[in-house]
């Protein structure tokens, strides 16, 4: 609530400040003027803090600028800032550390101070006074505002003084939109240079001002000194009209000013050309202004008596500002100079405008003036009627019947209109109800009949639109048709291709007959058709060619098949059945079939049958006898025949022969085994003592059985059931069996057995006799020699596990470990030499010391490749000795290794155990992983094979000459040794 | 303490610079203080490996060597050693700036130096090497290495299983010297002893070399003797291989296995039969464990 109010008029601001100051009062006070309002903060009789809007902050910058305190990018850094955040200026301007708390205090202290100075010099306006009121006082804090204490006393002194000097200045400067001018023949002032320099000719004082670094008022009365001391001038009417041209297109905000100032000193006698070059000024922003320039220069037109000018700048008004009735009036003034249709238009926005506005005299009026135009028009007289009724004119009875009488039968609407007003005025005048009823009848008839024409007109355009629709429409799917057809045309090949294009083009032209696409469909089909007609004759003359071309081949063919045919025939005669038979194979069986089949049929395809033995006698399926084999025999095309092999003492064999077998046809006449016994479980080794033989497997028993009768004749638990098979080890009819782990078992001729020698203490790994004893290894790398009573004589440690050990010639004994060393030991178990390092993994260890390793390499010492090294076909199966010489398998045969020589021999089928010494000179026995046993001559030939119908796991030979196998599925057969 | 600092201040003020040399060296050194280029090792109490030393070396209080994670190779090091009564001694430690000076200086160093030196620089400078760059790195030492016996040795240590190894070996007709340096013939490859080993299954402990199967098997049972064989006590079920299924039951269900490893512990007879995809473990003829085989190899 306000205690103090009042205007500035009757109660001056020094009057006011002191006042409050005095009285230590603390509130606010308001001082309004137009529309600008200023509050000054006052705490106990300071004054802390003044608003002035907008101007506030632009003031505080010129403060901050002007003092030299930042620069202008600091400024606009600053100003982004507060964009930002919202904050205030100066407190943005400490944030980045511009400024300190007290260079902002100082400035916002000149800021107020200029501010109440300026105060001082409004000589009207209203004040208030809020006590105890401080305003805003959360969003001060929440902007952080900076407040300063400042006496009121010390402003009104300087405030006054400066309001008595403004009064002077302003007298000679009335206006802060004039342009000042340098004057040439004065010398430069001594002091205020910068402000002296911004006087440059261009610059309006209010421009000067805004950017000079002292303060509006000092910048003022700097000026009022250049002017009085004639050092500036204000600039001629033609340097500012100059001016004014050149900044237009750059700057027309302040180009407008320069106008203003040039039309305000002209006052009355100023011409229209300058305010229509104002006008083109102020188009660029200020529309307002342009049409006030447009105005002021037509009335000067009309009153100078161009009226067709002043017509022509009215006319740019009404389009500017339409629906003004001072510019319409001026227009309706020199309508003189305006087309009759211009003028009715002209008329009726007048009026139009004239009713809204509720002026119906001037409606009137102007009607009346527009009798000469509208006179003949019973709406004119309705019109001027309803406006003179309104200005209740009594003029307005005669009109409206004139109106009545003028609109006769064409214009009953406006009779009837006429009439009900004429009613409303005076009832005597009305027409008879007769009258009436007959003006509304050919009111309603003139509507329908305009309402009839109407609707013929919108039915025509609506039966145009559909027909264009459906024309359209068809247009569009036939074009989708034909770029269809011009797909399938470009997709699709040969004659069936064309075709199917020219069908569819041809569809396109049949749907759509009416259309610009199904023209182009049918010229295209066509053409389709002309092509395609050229194409199938050159395809019928390519054809016959080619029938021509294939009959004089077949000729041909068929001379060189039955050429080829005599030729065989020939060879056959001559006993040359291979090449007779490879002249026949050779044949294309393409080009036999030019053959009639009679000719085909006669064709023989002579074919070697052999056996194996040889000498074998051939049959035909009529028993009837053929030869001894090696036989020819001849096959027809397309026969089939079957022929029997028999040979004594072998399998006889039924063989199919056609013309398609292979010219050699051999056949395998093996023998079967003579006994088979079945053991209860698979076998793994074997070794045969006397007329025994010893099998291990991984059951955990050892079994012996009688080779001549071929039965079991004992079974011993030795080892471990699933433990690796028992090694066995063969010496003087007696077999040890050394299990994986546990105490060997010594095995006699008889079938019995008895423990013998020391239980394992690690996996056995490898054994051998030495001395009449035998030579234990386990994988902890101990070697224990037990002598023929089974007694431990000596032990020998290695490295690592033992991988083999083996007797020499020599009597000693050879041990190879995991790590490849190769130790000798002698009889009693010393070292005999350092062990040496082997290139590679042993498997066998031979009577002279050389070792048999895993790629093959006989080695002797030395891995170079020397004269004493030797390198054979890698084993494939464990070596069997027979004193200095061994023998092994290989995978495509076997090896036999001598002190001297070493000779490699090959099977037609891998062995799949150890081979097996013939007993008759040089032979060999090979267990083929097919099952079947090979006895091989010294030249490696098959003399002999038996089929076992199994794998073999181990060969031994009994002392009556017989084979004892021993086969994976468990079961022991003996096989007769003799050739045949 | 404070003594021990001061000497060792005192002792790197007077001596000033020393030759650099590398951890290899150690060995043959005859210097009282020695500045080393190398890397640390596992922390054991009051001492510390070194790559390239065989022995460890004690480590000062106040010496605070730089952190690195698990998997982190040791960062290269300038260290100050000094020679005491029971061994070298950490007195300082920095991180090296670059790895490439450091390479460089011990290779400039080693056309000066005696064979022996040679052979431990190339050593260090073969471990120091990338493993992209170490077979040419070692065809260049050839004439450095002290010999083509030391040469194989080095690279034996660095390049086992490596085509370019065996080339050169070849090539120089060095088959039966790289049997006695030590290294194994793998089909056509040249490998170390340690790795021909592991490929075996073996591995060497003091000096002997036993089957690793047979030595997991002993570590891991004498400790469980007993729960062992209460375990084989159960009940054996039908048709499935639990704990107290008889061998033979075993054997009929799985067939043969493909590996078996026996010992005996504490007169009790504990096998390891090894199938394609499990280990079943038996103790006096009846099972007590049954492992998955690709959990027990990892073990």
């Amino acid at each position: 609530m306000s205690s103090l109010r009042g205007h500035l008029e009757h109660f001056g601001l020094q009057e006011l400040l002191q006042t409050l100051s005095h009285g230590a009062r603390t509130g606010t006070l308001q001082i309004e003027r137009e529309n600008e309002k200023v509050s000054i903060v006052f705490e106990t009789g300071h004054i802390t803090l003044v608003r002035s809007g907008s101007s506030s902050q632009i003031r505080l910058r010129s403060i901050l600028l002007r003092g030299g305190v930042v620069s202008e990018a600091q400024l606009q850094q600053a100003r982004q800032d507060q964009q930002q955040t919202g904050m205030l200026l100066g407190r943005a301007l400490i944030e980045r550390g511009v400024i300190d708390d007290d260079q902002l205090a100082q400035a916002l202290r000149l800021k107020v101070e200029e501010e109440l100075f300026d105060l001082f010099l409004w000589e009207s306006g209203t004040f208030e006074f809020f006590p105890d009121l401080i305003q805003s006082t959360n969003e001060d804090e929440i902007h952080q505002v900076t407040r300063i204490q400042i006496d009121p006393m010390s402003v009104i002194i300087e405030g006054l003084r400066q309001a008595d000097e403004w009064k002077v200045i302003r007298n000679r400067i009335p206006d802060l939109r004039w342009i000042l001018v340098a004057v040439d023949s004065m010398p430069a002032p001594a002091e205020s240079h910068s402000i002296f320099k911004l006087v440059d000719g261009q610059r309006s004082i209010d421009e000067v001002l805004g950017m000079a670094t002292t303060t509006r008022f000092d910048t003022c009365s700097i000026l009022y000194r250049f002017i009085e001391e004639g050092r500036v001038r204000e600039a001629t009417h033609g340097e500012l009209l100059t001016q004014a041209r050149n900044i237009s297109a750059q700057r027309p905000a302040a180009a407008l000013s320069f106008y203003e100032t040039l039309i305000d000193r002209a006052g009355a006698s100023v011409g229209h050309s300058l305010l229509e070059e104002a006008a083109e000024c102020a188009a660029h922003n200020d529309p307002t202004a342009q049409a006030s320039f447009i105005r002021r220069a037509s009335e000067i037109l009309k009153r100078d008596g161009d009226c067709a000018g002043a017509w022509a700048r009215v006319q740019r008004l009404l389009v500017l500002e339409p629906g003004n009735v001072e510019d319409l009036q001026q227009a309706w003034s020199l309508r003189k100079h305006a087309p009759a249709r211009r003028q009715l238009t002209l008329l009726d926005d007048l009026t139009r405008t004239l009713r809204r506005a509720g002026e119906y005299r001037q409606v009137a009026t102007v009607l009346r003036e527009a009798e000469q135009l509208r006179s003949k028009e019973a709406l004119y007289w309705l019109q001027l009627g309803t406006a003179l009724q309104r200005s209740k004119d009594p003029g307005a009875e005669d009109c409206l019947v004139r109106a009545i009488k003028q609109s006769g039968v064409k214009e009953p609407d406006v009779a009837l209109r006429a009439e009900k007003l004429l009613r409303s005025i005076n009832s005597d005048l009305a027409m008879g109800e007769e009258d009436v009823e007959d003006l509304r009848e050919r009111r309603v008839s003139i509507e329908s009949r305009k309402r009839l024409r109407k609707n013929v007109f919108v039915s025509a355009v609506c039966l145009i639109l559909m027909l264009l629709v459906f024309q359209v429409s068809s247009e569009w799917r036939a074009r989708g048709l034909l770029a269809a057809a011009r797909s399938i045309e470009i997709t699709t090949q040969g004659l069936n291709g064309m075709m199917d294009a020219v069908l569819a083009y041809e569809r396109v032209a049949e749907e759509h007959p009416w259309t610009l696409a199904g023209a182009t469909g049918s010229d295209s089909g066509m053409r389709l058709r002309n092509q395609m007609e050229e194409q199938r004759s050159l395809e019928q003359s390519a054809r016959s060619e080619a029938l021509q071309m294939q009959r004089e081949l077949r000729q041909q063919n068929l001379t060189r098949v039955r050429d080829s045919i005599a030729e065989a025939k020939d060879l056959r005669k001559q006993e040359q059945v291979t090449a007779a038979r490879n002249i026949l194979d050779n044949l294309d069986p393409e080009l036999l079939k030019v053959l009639p089949e009679i000719e085909l049929n006669s064709i023989t395809y002579p074919v070697v049958i052999q056996s194996r033995p040889v000498g074998a006698r051939v049959l035909d399926s009529k028993q009837n006898f053929v030869g001894i084999t090696p036989v020819v025999v001849d096959l027809h095309h397309n026969s089939k025949r079957s022929y029997l092999v028999e040979r004594s003492g072998c399998r006889s064999k039924n063989i199919e022969l056609s013309h398609l077998s292979a010219a050699q046809v051999e056949v395998s006449l093996v023998r079967g085994p003579l006994r088979t016994y079945t053991l209860p479980d698979t076998v793994n080794n074997a070794a045969l003592a006397g007329d025994s033989l010893v099998l291990a497997g991984r059951d955990g028993q050892v079994r012996v059985v009688d080779v001549q009768k071929l039965s079991s004749i004992g079974e011993h638990v030795v080892g471990v059931e699933g433990h690796p098979a028992p090694i066995l080890v063969e010496q003087k009819g007696k077999v040890l069996a050394i299990p994986y782990a546990g105490r060997p078992v010594l095995i006699d001729t008889d079938g019995d057995a008895r423990p013998f020698g020391p239980s394992a203490r690690a996996p056995w790994s490898a054994a051998c006799t030495l001395q009449g004893g035998w030579v234990l290894a386990d994988v902890d790398g101990e070697i224990t020699h037990i002598d023929s009573r089974g007694k431990t004589r000596w032990k020998y440690q290695c490295n690592s596990p033992v991988l083999l050990v083996a007797t020499t010639a020599a009597g000693s004994l050879y041990a190879v470990d995991q790590s490849r060393f190769q130790h000798h030991i002698d009889t009693r178990g010393r070292i005999v030499e350092d062990a040496i390092r082997l290139p590679g993994d042993a498997v066998h260890l031979l009577p002279d010391g050389r070792a048999l390793l895993h790629d093959g390499t006989l080695w002797n010492g030395s891995s170079k490749q020397n004269d004493t090294t030797v390198r054979v076909s890698a084993p494939s199966t464990a070596t069997r000795q027979y004193g200095p010489q061994g023998i092994y398998g290989t995978s495509s045969g076997w090896v036999e290794l001598s002190e001297t020589t070493s000779t490699e021999y090959d099977s037609e089928v891998a062995p799949s155990c150890t081979p097996l010494k013939g007993e008759e000179g040089g032979t060999t026995w090979i267990a083929g992983v097919d099952g079947i046993l090979r006895l091989h001559d010294s030249a490696g030939k098959i003399v002999s094979e038996i089929e076992l119908g199994s794998v073999a796991v181990d060969l031994q030979r009994s002392r009556q000459g017989r084979i004892l196998v021993t086969l994976a599925d468990g079961r022991l057969c003996d096989v007769e040794a003799l050739s045949r | 303490m404070i003594s021990h600092t001061l000497l060792t201040i005192a002792l790197l003020t007077t001596i000033g610079s020393t030759d650099v040399i590398t951890p290899d060296e150690l060995p043959i050194s005859d210097g009282v203080l020695v500045r080393v280029h190398g890397r640390c090792g596992d922390r054991i109490g009051e001492r510390i490996k070194l790559e390239g030393f065989e022995g460890s070396v004690i480590l000062s209080r106040h010496i605070k060597l730089p952190r690195r994670g698990r998997k982190e190779r040791p960062t290269l090091l300038d260290m100050r050693l000094l020679r005491e009564v029971d061994g070298w001694r950490l007195v300082a430690v920095h991180p090296l700036d670059s790895w490439k000076n450091c390479v460089e200086l011990h290779s400039l160093r080693a056309s000066n130096l005696g064979e022996e030196r040679q052979q431990k620089v190339c050593q260090f400078l073969m471990r120091e090497s990338s493993p992209t760059t170490r077979e040419k790195l070692w065809l260049e030492l050839e004439t450095l290495a002290g010999g083509p016996r030391h040469w194989l040795q080095i690279g034996s240590q660095f390049l086992s299983e490596k085509q370019q190894f065996a080339s050169a070996i070849e090539s120089r007709g060095l088959e039966d010297l790289a049997v006695e340096v030590g290294l194994y013939r793998k089909d056509q490859l040249w490998i170390s002893r340690s790795d021909y080993l592991i490929s075996k299954g073996l591995q060497k402990i003091g000096g002997v070399t036993r089957v690793t199967r047979r030595i997991n098997l002993e570590k891991e049972i004498s400790n469980k003797i007993d729960h062992a064989l209460t375990l084989s006590r159960n009940e054996p079920l039908g048709n499935t291989i639990r704990s107290g299924t008889l061998r033979h039951a075993v054997r009929a269900l799985r067939g043969d296995p493909t590996e078996v490893t026996w010992l005996t512990i504490q007169s009790h007879f504990v096998e390891e039969w090894v199938y394609g995809d499990q280990v079943i473990r038996l103790i006096n003829g009846r099972v007590f464990e049954v492992l998955d085989e690709s959990l027990h190899t990892s073990r």
